[in-house]
C-alpha cells in the first residue's frame, strides 16, 4: 500500500510516519491519537537517541488526522497533526454470480464479487432487495457474514427462514421472493473498500424468480461433450439448471486425474476442463461431489427441504462417463 | 526486580500448562480474523480465527486469582476501544465476548472498518481497556478440515472440554453444519477431526434441516459427551460426540424450541443458588420481542430438558417455549437483564458480564443472574 503525507499543521515538533504502523518524533515521548479522541492509540514507544519510535498495534488508516503529541527533552508537550492518503486508490467495482441471474423462487444464496476486499460488518445495510413494485424487501437476508479468504467473494444468503416452506418466518413474513416475478438487488454506493474507498455508485443487478425448485441436480440430465484424443479441446458439461458457481470450481474431478483449469460459466449453467497437456484416447469418469448444490440448495444427495414422509429423491448416479477417442 | 518478577510469572505460566500447548510457538502471532473467544483452564484462550480456518489457542498467563470483577459499568466503552483502535465507534464491531474464568477479566474480540483489521482486547475491574500483547504469549493455530467442495470459512463457536477442544462451522458454500474435535494438547498442524451434524427443526415440524450451529457448549452427562447447540429458529439440540469416527454424520436430538423468528448469539451454563442447573441462551429476534425493549434477548432453560431422551419429549415433541408468555413451559423462561445484550458471557454461578447496545452506544456491566 503506497501513501503519501497529505498535509501537517506546522509547528516546531518534528514528526514523521516513517510506515503505516510507525510516527518518529524528536523528543523523549509520544502519545498519538485519532482527531479528537481523548485515548491514544494503541501501542508501543521506542526510544531511539534522540528520537522516539510509536509503534501502533494496528495500521494507520488512510484519511484519518492524528494528533500526535510530543514531549520535548525538557519536558515540555507540544502536538502536530499529520494526514496522510492512499497515492493511486483504486475504486472498488462488484459484479454478481451467477449471470444473467435467474433464480429458484425459493433461492437460498448468490455471490456477489467485488473487485478488493470490502469493509465487512455492514452488509446487511448496503444492501438491498427490491420487488416490482419498488417495495424493499425487509429482512431479506440471513444475518451471517461469510466473505472468501481473501475478502472479495460475499456469499449472500436469501433468508433460509423464509425461504424454508413450512418455517413460522416463511409463514409470517411470506418468501423472499416473489414466484415469477423481477426484482432487483442494489449495492449502496457508500460501501468502502478496506483501503476506504467507496464503490462511489449504486450498483443494480436486475434478476428474474422463476419457479420453485425443490428437485435434486441429476447428472442424468446433464450432457457431456468429451473431446478428441491429442488435442487439448475442453471437455464440457452441460446442465439442465444454474448449479452453485463457487461450488463447481472443485464439485467436479476427472478420474483418472489430469492436470488442468476449470472454468465455470457466468450463467453457471456449464462446465469445462482443459487440460494441461493433450488428451489421451481412453475412457474416463467424472467424479461429482454429492454435496454440489443448485442455487435452491439442493445437492444429490437429497432437496434442501426434506420431507420425512416422502420417498427418498437422491440422485441417482454421482459420476458420469465419457470416452476420448483418436 | 519487577522485570524479574515479571519474567517468573511468565515461565511458572508456561510450566503450569505444559499439558494445554505441546511445542508451543512464543511471539509473532498476528490474527487475521476472528468469530469467537472462549477460555479453557489456566488462561489459555481459544480464537476463532475464519480465514484462516483455525483455532488459535493463546496462554495468556492471566491465571487469576479471580479478581478482577468490573467494579461499575463502563457507559461508552465503545468510544474507549474506538480511540485505541484508531477508528471512530461506529466503525467497530465487538465480534465476541469472554470471561477468563480464572481472573473473572473480560476479554473482547473487536473488528475495525474498514479495513476489518482485528485485535483483543481486554478490560479490568476498573474498566479500562488494553490490548492483548500477543508478543510474550504462547500459542498454537490448528486448521480445521474442509468439505470436499469447499473450505470451512465460518467458525460460529469454540469451547474447551477436559480434553479436546470443540468447534463449529460451515463452508462457505454449503449451508451445512459441523462439528470439529481437536485433542488436547493442542499443537501446532494438529489434525481435528469433522463429523457433519443434521438435526430435527422441531418449529418445522416434518421438515429436517442442514442448518449450521450458532453456539454451543460441551455438556457431560451420564449418558456421555454431548455437544449442546443453539441454530437459528430456535431448537436447541444435543449432539452425542462420544466414539463417532471422523467423516461420520451425527444426528441431533432437539430438546428445546425457543420459537421461530429468532437467532442465537451466545450460550453458557450455571447453577442458581438452590443448585439447580440452568442452560442460558442469548438470542437476536427477526422482529420486536413480544415482552421487552430490545430484539435482544435471552433466555434461560432447565438443564432437566438437556437429558430428554424419550420419543415424547425430543424432536417433534421437544418442549416450546410459550412465545405468548414471559415463562413457561415449567423450567423455561426469559432473562430480564439480557434484554439489549449482544454479547454475553457467564462470569459466575450468580453473574454475567453483559455488552448491551442502546442506539448505537456499548456499555459493559455486571448483571445478577436470576
Amino acid at each position: 500500500m503506497a501513501f503519501s503525507l497529505l498535509s501537517s499543521i506546522a509547528c516546531a515538533v518534528e514528526v514523521r510516519m516513517t510506515n503505516l504502523r510507525q510516527v518518529k518524533a524528536l523528543g523523549s515521548d509520544v502519545r498519538v491519537f485519532r482527531g479528537d479522541a481523548t485515548e491514544p492509540l494503541f501501542g508501543s514507544v521506542v526510544k531511539e537517541g534522540d528520537h522516539v519510535l510509536f509503534n501502533a498495534l494496528l495500521p494507520l488508516v488512510p484519511g484519518e488526522t492524528y494528533r500526535v503529541e510530543v514531549k520535548s527533552a525538557e519536558g515540555v508537550w507540544s502536538e502536530k497533526r499529520l494526514k496522510f492518503k492512499l497515492t493511486a486508490p483504486a475504486v472498488p467495482t462488484v459484479s454478481i454470480a451467477p449471470l444473467p441471474t435467474v433464480l429458484p423462487a425459493n433461492a437460498l444464496k448468490l455471490y456477489l464479487h467485488f473487485s478488493q476486499p470490502m469493509e465487512q460488518g455492514v452488509f446487511l445495510e448496503r444492501i438491498t432487495l427490491q420487488r416490482q413494485d419498488g417495495s424493499i424487501v425487509h429482512g431479506a437476508f440471513r444475518e451471517t457474514e461469510l466473505w472468501s479468504p481473501d475478502g472479495t467473494r460475499l456469499t449472500l444468503w436469501l433468508h433460509p427462514g423464509r425461504q424454508k416452506t413450512g418455517v413460522n418466518l416463511n409463514t409470517d413474513e411470506g418468501p423472499v421472493l416473489q414466484e415469477n416475478k423481477p426484482h432487483r438487488l442494489r449495492i449502496a454506493a457508500r460501501w468502502r473498500s478496506a483501503e476506504g474507498v467507496a464503490l462511489g455508485k449504486e450498483f443494480v443487478f436486475p434478476f428474474a424468480a422463476g419457479e420453485i425448485d425443490h428437485a435434486c441436480p441429476d447428472p442424468q440430465r446433464w450432457k457431456i461433450t468429451a473431446p478428441k484424443a491429442g488435442t487439448r479441446d475442453p471437455l464440457t458439461i452441460t446442465f439442465d439448471e444454474p448449479l452453485d458457481p463457487a461450488m463447481l470450481v472443485s464439485a467436479l474431478k476427472v478420474k483418472p486425474a489430469v492436470a488442468g483449469v476449470v472454468t465455470v460459466a457466468t450463467d453457471a449453467r456449464s462446465w469445462s476442463f482443459t487440460p494441461a497437456a493433450e488428451w489421451s484416447q481412453g475412457k474416463y469418469l467424472m467424479e461429482i461431489d454429492p454435496l454440489l448444490e443448485d442455487l435452491a440448495g439442493n445437492n444429490l444427495i437429497g432437496p434442501f427441504e426434506v420431507d420425512r414422509n416422502a420417498p427418498p429423491t437422491a440422485a441417482k448416479t454421482t459420476t458420469m462417463g465419457f470416452e476420448v477417442r483418436g | 526486580m519487577k522485570a524479574l518478577c515479571l519474567s517468573f510469572l511468565i515461565v511458572s505460566t508456561f510450566g503450569a500448562s505444559a499439558a494445554l500447548l505441546e511445542s508451543p510457538q512464543k511471539g509473532g502471532l498476528q490474527i487475521q480474523s476472528l468469530s469467537s473467544l472462549s477460555f479453557g483452564p489456566e488462561g489459555l484462550l481459544l480464537v476463532a480465527e475464519p480465514a484462516s480456518a483455525s483455532v488459535v489457542a493463546i496462554q495468556t498467563g492471566d491465571t487469576g486469582p479471580k479478581k478482577e470483577r468490573l467494579a461499575k459499568p463502563v457507559a461508552d466503552i465503545g468510544a474507549q476501544i474506538a480511540a485505541g483502535l484508531g477508528a471512530k465507534k461506529e466503525d467497530i464491531t465487538v465480534k465476541d465476548l469472554a470471561v477468563n474464568p480464572a481472573s473473572g477479566r473480560i476479554y473482547l474480540g473487536v473488528q475495525r472498518r474498514p479495513d476489518n483489521a482485528v485485535l483483543i482486547v481486554s478490560v479490568g475491574a476498573d474498566g479500562k481497556v488494553a490490548p492483548l500483547n500477543l508478543e510474550p504469549l504462547a500459542w498454537v493455530r490448528i486448521t480445521l478440515p474442509g468439505g470436499t467442495a469447499s473450505k470451512v470459512t465460518n467458525i460460529t463457536d469454540v469451547a474447551f472440554d477436559k480434553d479436546r477442544v470443540f468447534a463449529t462451522g460451515t463452508c462457505n458454500e454449503e449451508f451445512a453444519s459441523r462439528i470439529f474435535t481437536i485433542p488436547v494438547p493442542l499443537k501446532n498442524g494438529a489434525t481435528a477431526s469433522v463429523f457433519s451434524a443434521e438435526t430435527y427443526h422441531v418449529a418445522h415440524r416434518k421438515w429436517e434441516t442442514k442448518a449450521p450451529i450458532q453456539s454451543f457448549i460441551p455438556y457431560q452427562s451420564k449418558e456421555g459427551t454431548f455437544v449442546v447447540g443453539a441454530f437459528a429458529c430456535t431448537p436447541v439440540a444435543k449432539f452425542k460426540v462420544d466414539d463417532i469416527q471422523s467423516g461420520a454424520q451425527v444426528k441431533g436430538v432437539s430438546m428445546v424450541e425457543l420459537g421461530s423468528g429468532n437467532r442465537p448469539l451466545d450460550l453458557f451454563s450455571y447453577s442458581d443458588k438452590s443448585g439447580k442447573e440452568w442452560l442460558v441462551v442469548q438470542t437476536q429476534r427477526f422482529k420486536q420481542n413480544a415482552f421487552g425493549p430490545s430484539k435482544m434477548w435471552g433466555a434461560r432453560i432447565s438443564m432437566d430438558y438437556l437429558d430428554a431422551k424419550a420419543p415424547e419429549k425430543i424432536n417433534e415433541n421437544a418442549a416450546r417455549r410459550d412465545e405468548k408468555e414471559p415463562k413457561g413451559p415449567e423450567g423455561i423462561e426469559i432473562v430480564d437483564a439480557l434484554f439489549g445484550a449482544v454479547q454475553v458471557d457467564k462470569l459466575s454461578d450468580t453473574e454475567a458480564v453483559v455488552l448491551r447496545d442502546t442506539e448505537g452506544t456499548l456499555s459493559l456491566e455486571v448483571a445478577a443472574l436470576p
